[in-house]
């Protein structure tokens, strides 16, 4: 009796197995190898992903590496196994990646670079202008401070690469234009809220009254010294961020101490590489004016008080 | 010649592991693919090197929690000493993608390995030493020990997480002998050793007295000190052998690198038949609780399970051979 059943499950199962592989034939699959999806931004980029899976009729198979290596290189072994036609990659680490794309190139996959550079053999790299999203700061900095000050950076990762172009950047139109403008010290907080806030509590113990302006590389990090600002009673201390978050773009409308940021669109990036993608697929060509192996640059723009309301989305997942 | 019993829990794994090898392999033609079964034995390989120097270490009774630092730091330090900084504490940055493949070790090759794996491993002397010598709780001091390698391993990078390595420690992470992965081989010539050692020497059965009789391993006059030592020590070779064929995988050393590691191997020994308690456990079993662990993630990866829905499976498979290893021991007949 149980025999029976037993062979029954075992040729359905085969049945499935068969059936399933049959249903895979025909459409594109694009795969995504995600650095990791516990905050908004990369949220974001996973939606945008899927949306424009479904615009082009394609099938869109993400694996998320949460922050390891280790978990990528997997993933993207997987995403090869699974017959993927071209992969979007948004990478955990620069340089963890090359043997494995080796393979991919082997392949003859193409892959569009997101976000986080990598360095291996892609078809390009879509992202923001990380040296130029800290020079517009430094700018703004600049002339918000009237040349002189001290500031307080607030970085994500050491080494990480947004963090040597929004910290660079800044450095160099300092240097540059206002030499009498401070960096009293950088602290780290990974890019997240809560850290930030803990950064900024220590920045105020260590400096107080010296701080003049808070520079954190990310939106999340600069709302959670806001945070730890506004509990000190240190309410007319400008803070600035980069990302464009929602949730600055709505401090920053208020008009209080949330000045700047510089968009840097999850979903604008996700889009357009994509479309490239696509593009590439369909036709074998890149768009005007990028070459194999280039950068397509997006978003870079300030936002400050004057142009916030074009930005600002309520309904986006940013 | 002593006969060693199979365990019960090792049976169960590789049964186990055989049902869920046939059912997934029924619903998905992608996960029975030769090539799928060699990434999953390549990608467990490291894993499965680390779980055997975990696995010494819970025979005795005591856990290692360093074993992921002590992979980051010996791969970071490995880097460092192909370039000849032996001793430096934060040598000076390169830009290593411009060198990728044209770095040509300073110190010839089986050395700099060699010297890696042992000056790293001194630290699994140092842990074996307080927890023999001082009675240290062995949690706290390979706890300590992890916090004390993460934060050598960051700094021997200069604050710049990535270095790159000659081809021939990446071919290592990616090639195949006869079909089979070079890092599958080299796991399970190290089961080999190891199951020999615990097997047949008198090293491995003191290993064994001291995780499942404490008094009766002093009453004997076993050397508790020697053998304490050599699993601690044993743990940290393995660790840092492993950290460093990881670097090979990456092209690069990367001192964020095995942060999940040790929890993994911890699980790995557990579902393979090792008690916590100590005194008890079988290394061919490390094999199945490897790749009953690999299994899972990489059908879940297959069938495009959510990252997150992935941890909430994991994890329910690490509780439900738990509760299956528990509810087929005995009960225990000494106190705790």
């Amino acid at each position: 009796m149980v025999g029976k059943g037993v062979k029954v499950l075992v040729l359905m199962l085969l049945l499935l197995s068969t059936l399933s592989g049959i249903a895979e034939a025909k459409q594109l699959k694009i795969g995504f190898a995600h650095v990791a999806l516990n905050c908004p931004y990369y949220l974001a980029m996973k939606a945008t992903a899927e949306e424009k899976a479904k615009e082009y009729g394609v099938e869109l198979l993400l694996l998320n590496a949460e922050n390891e290596i280790e978990k990528q290189i997997k993933d993207i072994e997987t995403l090869l196994l699974q017959g993927v036609d071209a992969l979007i990659v948004n990478p955990v680490t620069e340089y963890g990646l090359r043997p494995v794309m080796q393979k991919v190139k082997e392949k003859g996959i193409p892959v569009v670079v997101i976000d986080r550079p990598m360095y291996g053999d892609y078809l390009v790299y879509v992202g923001i202008d990380q040296w130029q999203a800290g020079r517009l700061q430094g700018e703004f900095i600049g002339q918000l401070l009237g040349g002189k000050g001290n500031i307080i950076e607030i970085a994500g990762d050491p080494g990480c690469p947004a963090g040597k172009g929004r910290g660079g950047g800044l450095r160099e139109v300092l240097s540059e234009k206002y030499p009498d403008i401070k960096i009293l010290a950088t602290y780290m907080a990974h890019y997240n809220k809560a850290e930030g806030m803990k950064a900024m509590e220590d920045a105020i113990a260590a400096y107080g009254d010296k701080i003049n302006l808070v520079y954190a590389h990310n939106d999340a990090m600069a709302l959670g010294a806001l945070d730890a600002l506004r509990a000190a009673g240190m309410t007319n201390i400008p803070v600035c961020g980069v990302d464009g978050q929602k949730e600055a773009y709505l401090e920053i409308m208020k008009g209080e101490q949330y000045k700047s940021t510089v968009i840097n669109n999850p979903s604008e990036i996700t889009a357009k590489a994509f479309d490239i993608l696509m593009e590439y697929l369909q036709t074998g060509k890149l768009p005007e004016g990028v070459t194999k192996g280039g950068k397509v640059i997006t978003g870079t723009i300030l936002v400050t008080k004057e142009n916030v309301e074009r930005y600002y989305d309520p309904n986006s997942i940013f | 010649m002593t006969r060693v019993v199979v365990n019960s829990q090792e049976s169960r794994v590789f049964w186990g592991l055989f049902f869920l090898f046939v059912f997934f392999s029924l619903i998905s033609p992608t996960f029975r693919s030769s090539e799928n079964l060699r990434n999953l034995f390549n990608q467990q390989s490291i894993l499965g090197i680390a779980t055997i120097g975990m696995s010494v270490v819970i025979l005795t009774g005591g856990i290692d929690l360093s074993v992921g630092s002590i992979m980051a730091l010996a791969g970071v330090y490995y880097s460092n000493l192909i370039r000849g900084y032996m001793f430096t504490y934060m040598p000076p940055f390169m830009k290593v993608y411009e060198e990728a493949g044209k770095v040509s070790p300073v110190f010839p090759e089986p050395f700099s390995l060699v010297f890696a794996v042992g000056l790293v491993s001194l630290l699994g002397v140092l842990t074996g030493l307080m927890v023999a010598k001082l009675q240290a709780p062995p949690f706290v001091v390979t706890l300590g020990i992890s916090v004390f390698a993460r934060g050598l391993a960051y700094s021997m990078t200069s604050g710049q997480p990535i270095f790159s390595v000659p081809d021939y420690i990446v071919n290592a992470g990616f090639s195949t002998v006869a079909g089979v992965p070079v890092l599958t081989v080299i796991w399970f010539l190290i089961v080999v050793l190891f199951s020999f050692l615990l097997k047949y020497s008198s090293l491995g059965r003191n290993l064994y007295v001291i995780g499942g009789n404490p008094e009766a391993a002093k009453l004997t006059g076993i050397n508790t000190l020697g053998v304490t030592v050599f699993a601690y020590w044993s743990s940290s070779v393995l660790a840092a052998l492993a950290g460093i064929l990881l670097v090979g995988r990456m092209a690069s050393a990367d001192p964020r690198v095995a942060s999940g590691t040790t929890l993994e191997a911890i699980a790995a020994a557990v579902i393979g038949g090792f008690s916590l308690s100590g005194g008890k456990g079988n290394l061919v079993g490390t094999l199945g609780g490897v790749l009953l662990i690999g299994i899972i993630i990489n059908i879940l990866s297959i069938l495009n399970v959510e990252f997150y829905t992935q941890q909430v499976i994991k994890g329910l498979v690490i509780i439900g051979m738990v509760a299956l290893i528990s509810a087929g021991e005995r009960p225990l007949t000494r106190g705790l």
